[in-house]
């Protein structure tokens, strides 16, 4: 009876653990040798190439350096930019740790907090302030001035965002714009003409209305809850805001806002989208490149995802429609951070100096990785997809882009915005309500911050 | 000689368990840093709307697993345990969920809902049942998970159940028969009672596993999902306050209720159990 019950008290607290031990890994498995350079290789490269070599000595830095990174899609890249790299730093291994967006910020904590964190990774506007100021990652100020690198060649919005209390913590990698994209196909179907970089939101709803089919195997356009790739663009041109300049307040409860978001909610109610439901089980990219959607609202990193895709070459994009004359578009960027705890800090710099540099940077614009940050380089990424109109990206980011809005603890009122704000798009409850009381938690946590 | 076991059990379960009932009086943020607040954890626990609703979704969890999934793995025990032909095939097949990763079948399952392409959506739609978003709609989603759940462990405590029913002894049913029982009468009179001890294992550890259900909801149900509210259990909460909202003394402080409930479950069980378990 004795034995039964210890038995059973084990079992009731395994809870505890099941759910801690699942999660203490932070590695993938999937690790990516690096040393395959064949030397023979080497002969056809450009040798008037000048690399950021950091002034010093490149063979005397050595050592294995963990990248941590969340889209997968921009492997290819990475691949072939540490065949590159050691072609410079012959002695440094690059270890990749590729993740995926869902667990990568959970896998990061855990990781910073277990003190097993990859030297190198990935970092964003939503979460540079967290972990900056938990002490996880190098300031880099210093070795950016010894390296040469000047910042006013990388988006001034960006390099901003990770300066955090007066430190560099990285140097923008890349930048991403919202456009919308369409099936020609479907356009030449409804006997529509194709929208144009001067068209406006009832421009877009009266397509719509054209496109979407009663039987329901088309949709004119996807409304889904997305802040980056949706609302957050039209908050913006309805002269909303999300969170105020300082930082302090929250923009939900202002009536600005919600019009921006409203204008979505009533292409629910018109039945011009797949519901919310439906577009959270399979993403609207997705539904957009079955086919089963018209029109989309897609961000410039899914690129690779688009030239993949079967529908390829019947689709193109345009700049996001205005609202009542104004455009918005959230350009939100993203650097490489380097950890505190590095063993190999000269290596990992070697590795970030690297990306930042203009090899790098114009071979994520020719594979159409990301739009890369650097000056210059973004009209490559432009050229080399010359069949899609993606000047629209980048016009978008030079003319009407705005901050994306981040705090300290981004990640939790995130998570509020998901809370009540999908169930506003799923057409439970009404943005008024929804938004208001939205806005009432959001202040409470950054009023803590 | 039990000095690995110790150790293993000392890293692995006691020292955990020390270290959540410890976290649980502390606020323990990003990166560890941590602050004593005394009961505050357990006070705001007790007022938190989510948790009492994720505590009301696992009791619904074991309420819709718990006894069909006892029912469905009684009835096949008893069929297989026949001389139906190809026996040891059909105990094969039933009992390969068990021994499939929970990860892989949430996936699959979860192709087989999906509310655009679902197989099982394609079949309905054979009957004129319009296309279920079944893992997004809150309604839905639950009864879609505990099927899941169902299916994946009945094979296993079959087995179970069939290794009580071939350890009653034949002398019983060769006793009834000759008395004229049906073979209805010597299941209800015969089979049922003296399985009792086998029953009363897989009541057991089937309750606790329920109540800590997680991988299941985790894979199937998207992140902060519409679903989300209407299908997380106490376990799925508490990773998400641990792992996502960086809130892990207050996670500690639901860990360390689930299991005093799940203690105190397990108690009654114990002492009910003479009210209706044979032990030859």
């Amino acid at each position: 009876m004795n034995k039964k019950r210890l038995l059973a008290l084990c079992l009731g607290t395994a809870v505890a653990f099941s759910a801690i031990s699942g999660c203490g890994g932070t590695e993938d498995g999937t690790q990516t040798p690096s040393n395959e350079t064949d030397p023979k290789e080497e002969d056809n490269h450009s040798s008037g190439n000048t690399e950021q070599s950091n002034g010093e000595g490149t063979g005397s830095i050595s050592g294995e350096v963990r990248y941590a990174f969340w889209d997968t899609l921009q492997q290819p890249w990475l691949e072939e930019c540490i065949k590159e790299f050691n072609k410079i730093y012959p002695d440094v291994t690059i270890i990749l740790e590729p993740n995926v967006w869902d667990e990568y910020w959970t896998k990061l904590e855990a990781a910073a907090t277990g003190g097993t964190i990859a030297d190198v990774f990935w970092m964003n506007g939503p979460n540079i302030a967290k972990y900056a100021n938990g002490d996880i990652l190098l300031p880099i100020e210093d070795r950016i001035a010894a390296a040469g690198i000047d910042l006013e060649d990388y988006p001034k919005g960006t390099v901003d965002q990770f300066d955090i209390n007066g430190h560099q913590y990285a140097i923008p990698k890349d930048f991403g714009t919202i456009n919308v994209w369409y099936n020609k196909t479907l356009f030449d179907e409804a006997g529509i003409a194709y929208p144009t970089d001067d068209w406006t939101w009832e421009d877009m709803v009266s397509m719509a209305e054209k496109l979407t089919k009663p039987d329901g195997s088309v949709y004119g356009i996807a409304a889904p809850y997305d802040g980056q790739s949706g609302f957050y663009n039209t908050v913006f041109a309805c002269g909303g805001e999300i969170i105020s300049k300082d930082k302090k307040t929250s923009g939900y409860d202002k009536a600005e806002t919600q019009a921006g978001i409203q204008c979505w909610i009533d292409l629910q109610e018109a039945g011009l989208s797949p519901s919310q439901a439906s577009l959270e089980e399979t993403t609207a990219d997705a539904q957009f490149l079955s086919g089963k959607v018209a029109m989309a609202w897609i961000g410039s990193w899914l690129l690779p995802t688009i030239l993949e895709s079967d529908l390829k070459d019947q689709v193109d994009c345009v700049e996001v429609p205005s609202i009542n004359g104004q455009k918005g578009n959230t350009a939100h960027g993203l650097g490489n951070c380097i950890s505190k705890e590095t063993e190999n800090p000269d290596a990992a710099w070697a590795w970030v100096a690297f990306l930042a540099g203009e090899k790098a940077n114009i071979m994520s614009a020719e594979m159409g990785a990301a739009i890369p940050a650097l000056k210059g380089t973004a009209q490559k990424w432009v050229d080399a997809y010359p069949q899609y109109h993606l000047q629209s990206y980048v016009t978008a980011a030079e003319e009407y882009s705005y901050e994306y809005p981040a705090s300290v603890n981004t990640a939790e009122w995130n998570q509020y915005e998901a809370d009540h704000l999908k169930k506003v798009f799923a057409l439970e409850t009404d943005l008024k309500t929804a938004a208001d009381h939205l806005a009432t938690q959001m202040n409470e946590v950054l009023a803590n911050e | 000689m039990i000095a690995p076991v110790t150790i293993g059990l000392g890293i692995f379960y006691f020292y955990p368990v020390l270290k959540v009932i410890l976290d649980s009086f502390y606020h323990v943020g990003a990166f560890n840093k941590r602050s004593w607040c005394g009961l505050e954890n357990y006070q705001k626990m007790l007022k938190d709307p989510v948790m009492w609703q994720s505590l009301g979704n696992t009791c619904k969890y074991v309420l819709l697993i718990v006894p069909a999934m006892i029912l469905i793995a009684l009835v096949l025990a008893s069929l297989l345990n026949s001389g139906i032909k190809g026996k040891s095939f059909f105990r094969v097949i039933y009992f390969i969920p068990a021994v499939t990763m929970g990860a892989a079948v949430a996936m699959v399952w979860s192709w087989m809902y999906n509310g655009n392409y679902g197989i099982i959506n394609a079949i309905l739609n054979l009957f004129g049942i319009p296309s279920q978003q079944f893992l997004s709609n809150p309604d839905l989603a639950l009864p879609a998970i505990s099927v899941v759940s169902i299916w994946s462990t009945a094979g296993y405590n079959m087995i179970i159940l069939l290794a009580g029913i071939q350890g009653i002894s034949r002398t019983y049913y060769e006793a009834a028969a000759i008395d004229g029982a049906s073979r209805f009468r010597q299941f209800f009179h015969v089979t049922l009672p003296l399985v009792t001890p086998s029953l009363f294992f897989v009541l057991i550890t089937s309750l606790i596993s329920t109540f800590q259900m997680f991988d299941t909801i985790y894979m199937m149900i998207s992140k902060s999902g519409l679903a989300m509210e209407a299908t997380q259990s106490m376990v799925v909460y508490f990773y998400r306050n641990a792992f996502e909202y960086s809130k892990k003394g207050y996670a500690s402080a639901l860990a360390v209720f689930l299991f005093v409930i799940i203690m105190i479950m397990t108690v009654i069980q114990m002492k009910g159990q003479s009210k209706w378990v044979n032990y030859e």
